[in-house]
């Protein structure tokens, strides 16, 4: 602003609307460092840590602004708060140039949580987010008909006994 | 559901004929056995098989491997002092190594110490209890799993429980082929699992490679590559850019019944009939069948 007191006030104007003109890019003058630790060289520091898969049995770590100089690292000119998620993938996910990424989770403001990496080109990538999702199982249950599993009570030409045991609204439990 | 009363409620209802239970295990052995004989003598009076189910994650490491034994040794030893009526009918391995952190950057990796673990447990049960697996439906066609996994499971007293989490009937028959077929081929069991219980829904963020900017980024930081999401579009950073081309929702109503009675019985009576033509078929399986217990509960429950 100094420079614009003492300089012509018209080309200063136009600097500052240049300034703050709209842009699709965040602005930013911060610094981040991501890096890869593996245990041996992982300190348990207040750097934040995005993932820590296991990689051959042995725990690395993907951190935000670590101080361990040792680990692998870039530095983004972007704050440490812009960086929302990560995770170190296999190098085969996006090789293709026209490869697609989609990410799917819940994507909150300050918590976004990806439960599932999928790259539909060039293959299609097999539907894991059923199992995914689902905790360990601890209870399940047969149907029987009759004695008989389902499948078995069919094949004997069970069907009206079992379409009776299944379908009958009676027997539903929402009766 | 918190009593064997209510159990058996729901199998007396539902025709069931099989129930896979927790079973908790202390210092080695099964915690209350007594009660656990009580409890298996009292469901085979009424037809219901009990199976006990244990599994983690982590049970493909190592170094848990000598913990699951320990627990499938501890089924083992109770069936030895509790034979006939009061036994376990099986133990049934709910093993999900796909949940673990890192595990689609090495799935062969992950698939060998799956075999390898469930090896192991097989082992060691030696036939006196027959043994189940669980298996995520994706793995009957998966290059990575397949028959590279299913060609290493021609074991004797083994079946497999596919968690064929679907609710498109199309899609719930011939994602159970791969196994069927494997099953018929090996003399192998498959049952099959539908999901009953409430999921999630969730939401997907499609990205396409951009020249230079983007709010996805991939970067490589030494031998790995690094994906990662930024609160907005930047542009300039030293890695590959993907920009936000559309955002959608994906249902959990394409994977879980989700409480819709009649849909899945109707998919249930379809997909038997259909399945029934392998002889590998061994059943269908209901996960999370019994919210159906908890359902009636809450409508019976008297206002306060």
């Amino acid at each position: 602003m100094h420079n614009c007191l003492t300089l012509n006030l018209r080309y200063c104007l136009v600097i500052l609307l240049m300034h703050l003109s709209p842009t699709t890019l965040a602005a930013n003058t911060d610094i981040t460092t991501l890096s890869v630790c593996s245990e041996e060289l992982f300190q348990e520091t207040d750097a934040r840590t995005l993932s820590s898969p296991l990689l051959d049995n042995q725990r690395a770590h993907l951190v935000v602004n670590s101080n361990t100089g040792d680990c692998p690292s870039i530095e983004l000119a972007v704050s440490d708060t812009a960086v929302t998620w990560g995770r170190i993938i296999n190098p085969t996910l996006a090789e293709s140039p026209r490869a697609r990424l989609i990410l799917q989770g819940h994507f909150l403001p300050g918590a976004v949580s990806v439960s599932e990496i999928i790259n539909p080109e060039p293959a299609p990538a097999p539907v894991a987010s059923s199992t995914a999702l689902i905790p360990p199982g601890r209870k399940a249950a047969f149907r029987k008909s009759g004695g008989i599993p389902v499948g078995l009570a069919l094949a004997a030409g069970l069907v009206d006994e079992y379409a009776r045991t299944i379908i009958q609204p009676g027997r539903s439990g929402k009766s | 559901m918190n009593t064997p009363e209510q159990l058996f409620s729901l199998a007396d209802r539902e025709n069931l004929e099989r129930v896979y239970l927790t079973v908790p295990v202390d210092n080695g052995e099964v915690t209350n056995p007594q009660a656990l004989a009580r409890f298996i003598t009292n469901a085979h009076e009424r037809g219901i098989a009990v199976w006990a189910v244990v599994g983690d994650r982590r049970d493909v490491m190592p170094e848990s491997l000598p913990a699951l034994t320990g627990r499938a040794n501890a089924y083992r030893y109770y069936n030895r002092y509790f034979p006939g009526n009061a036994s376990l009918d099986g133990l049934q391995l709910d093993i999900e190594p796909y949940l673990l952190p890192g595990f689609t950057l090495d799935q062969p990796h992950w698939r060998e110490r799956y075999v390898t673990t469930v090896a192991a447990v097989h082992e060691l049960l030696a036939g006196e209890l027959p043994l189940d697996l669980v298996m995520p439906v994706w793995w009957g066609d998966h290059p990575d799993w397949s028959n590279q996994l299913l060609e290493k499971l021609t074991w004797p007293d083994l079946s497999v429980t596919i968690m064929n989490y679907r609710t498109d009937t199309d899609r719930l028959h011939t994602g159970g082929l791969p196994f069927l077929d494997w099953g018929e081929a090996h003399g192998t069991r498959v049952h099959m699992a539908l999901e009953y219980g409430a999921l999630a829904d969730e939401q997907r963020k499609h990205f396409f490679p951009a020249a230079n900017q983007g709010q996805l980024w991939l970067f490589d930081l030494g031998e790995h590559q690094v994906l990662v999401l930024l609160d907005d579009n930047y542009a300039g950073l030293p890695g590959r850019a993907w920009q936000l081309g559309f955002e959608s929702e994906f249902s959990a109503s394409t994977l879980t019944f989700n409480g819709n009675r009649e849909a899945l019985d109707t998919a249930a009576e379809v997909l038997s009939r259909q399945w029934s033509a392998w002889s590998s078929f061994a059943g269908i399986a209901i996960h999370g069948i019994d919210s159906l217990e908890q359902d009636q509960v809450n409508a019976t429950r008297q206002p306060e």
